[in-house]
């Protein structure tokens, strides 16, 4: 990804996940990380993604919908090992 | 069930399936790539739409 002037705030937002995922090229990576230095609205909602991101990482395990679940309990259904 | 799993839940199926599989699951996105057939971009931009909206979720959550 390249991009050839100084990044505004929303293409910051744009690039978020291109930052987050180290797929930002190094120009690119060293204007999001310059623009970081002077504006603090966006360091703001770098550390919200982050946050979030975490967050949702410790939600667990994830429930499975219910006609899921009665599949797998049919499909073990009188199942005994061989 | 607290609004990230709420904005989850109502998010397009191949969004949905990316975010819970990274960031629930904790897959790689090369992981993820190859389990959904996506190329590396695809897979970028489907997380980065799926991160977004739960981020807006908690934002009019929070006001």
């Amino acid at each position: 990804m390249r991009l050839d002037r100084e990044l505004a705030c929303r293409d910051i937002v744009e690039l978020v996940t291109a930052y987050l995922e180290h797929a930002l090229a190094p120009k690119d990576l060293e204007r999001f990380e310059e623009h970081l230095v002077f504006c603090d609205g966006c360091g703001t909602y770098l550390e919200q993604m982050r946050e979030m991101i975490s967050a949702t990482g410790r939600l667990g395990p994830v429930s499975l919908p219910a006609e899921l679940e009665q599949r797998l309990l049919e499909a073990f259904r009188g199942w005994s090992p061989a | 069930m607290g609004v990230i799993e709420r904005a989850i839940d109502a998010l397009p199926p191949a969004q949905r399936a990316v975010i819970t599989l990274r960031d629930i699951q904790g897959l790689s996105s090369e992981e993820v790539r190859n389990a959904l057939d996506l190329t590396e971009t695809n897979q970028r931009v489907l997380l980065h739409r799926a991160r977004s909206k739960v981020r807006s979720a908690i934002e009019e959550y929070m006001r």
